[in-house]
């Protein structure tokens, strides 16, 4: 069954066909918050949130386009508002944080997350540079592509991908030095 | 799901490789076991579905009043504990005496929201910051 006739199914009333679209998208949505938001359980929170938004705004999509650059549309836009959220916060906290350790929840998490999963080269990378790179490295997406889940122009679509690559290569060139 | 395009070794440009973004990001593959989002999501549908509107338990009045008081804290937050910190600043003992604490959960109008805390010069004031959810 493609996206579309499960998208009209669930428009018919038929929740539990929202279930086939959760499914299909469940590991890839978990895989382009992660790389976006670089915590694993903030990940899911966004990717529970995401799928709920998507349900309510299915009667917006339009049938004759890809369900899946849609919903990664939806998801990546969710997720940089989080990080905009977090970059303006911690901006504030900045204000008053001394060099006692002071360990948020969020922070306690990434740092177990870090355990686990590796962000190295994607830290210094900016959260769309981030979503670009992911959506080219991990699903193919050329640069037109990349520009419809980001809502921009395939031009700055591509300048996002230029610059996380370049930047990614100096991170690496750097971590090879550094070895020998 | 991947689909491949380009197979260049970029990176005599300065570009990293495809190989070297495959490496760097993190795979649907590296998270298999991340949790299953139907049990929550169709909560949140029945809860829709069963009449009851999803509405504030506080009045517009009262969301004023809270919203102008919230202001107040966050300016008197922002312009006096950093006035009076620099003021009686703490010994470093002091300082380290902090009990630190967590918050595990925090809801703002039954909807999960989150928390951040930070902590002042005063060992025995930490403020705690709650932010709804997008």
């Amino acid at each position: 069954m493609t996206d579309s006739e499960l998208v009209r199914e669930c428009l018919e009333g038929r929740t539990d066909s929202f279930r086939g679209l959760m499914d299909r998208y469940h590991d890839p949505a978990m895989a382009i918050a992660v790389n976006i938001l670089m915590n694993r359980e903030d990940a899911e929170d966004a990717c529970q949130d995401a799928f709920l938004k998507a349900y309510r705004k299915l009667n917006t999509f339009d049938a004759g386009r890809s369900y899946k650059n849609w919903f990664y549309a939806l998801l990546s836009n969710h997720c940089l508002d989080l990080v905009r959220k977090r970059t303006r916060f911690k901006g504030f906290l900045g204000r008053f944080r001394h060099e006692a350790p002071g360990v948020s929840p969020a922070e306690d998490r990434a740092g177990r997350n870090a355990e686990r999963l590796d962000f190295r080269y994607l830290r210094p990378l900016a959260p769309k540079e981030r979503t670009a790179l992911y959506l080219w490295a991990q699903e193919g997406y050329s640069a037109a592509e990349i520009a419809a889940v980001l809502g921009c122009s395939p031009n700055t679509a591509a300048v996002h991908l230029h610059r996380a690559r370049v930047k990614l290569r100096k991170l690496m060139k750097e971590a090879n030095d550094a070895k020998n | 799901m991947r689909r491949t395009r380009h197979s260049g070794d970029e990176n005599e440009n300065g570009l990293a490789t495809l190989e070297e973004a495959r490496r760097a990001t993190i795979s649907a593959d590296q998270l298999n076991d991340a949790g299953d989002f139907w049990p929550g999501f169709a909560a949140a549908v029945r809860e829709e579905r069963g009449g009851r509107p999803v509405r504030s338990a506080v009045r517009p009045a009262w969301r004023l009043a809270l919203g102008t008081a919230g202001i107040l804290a966050i300016v008197g937050i922002v312009v006096l504990v950093p006035m009076l910190s620099r003021r009686h600043p703490l010994p470093a003992a002091h300082v380290e005496s902090q009990l630190p604490f967590r918050v595990d959960s925090v809801t703002i109008e039954e909807k999960p929201a989150q928390a951040f805390i930070f902590h002042t010069q005063d060992p025995d004031i930490s403020y705690v910051w709650v932010e709804r959810q997008l």
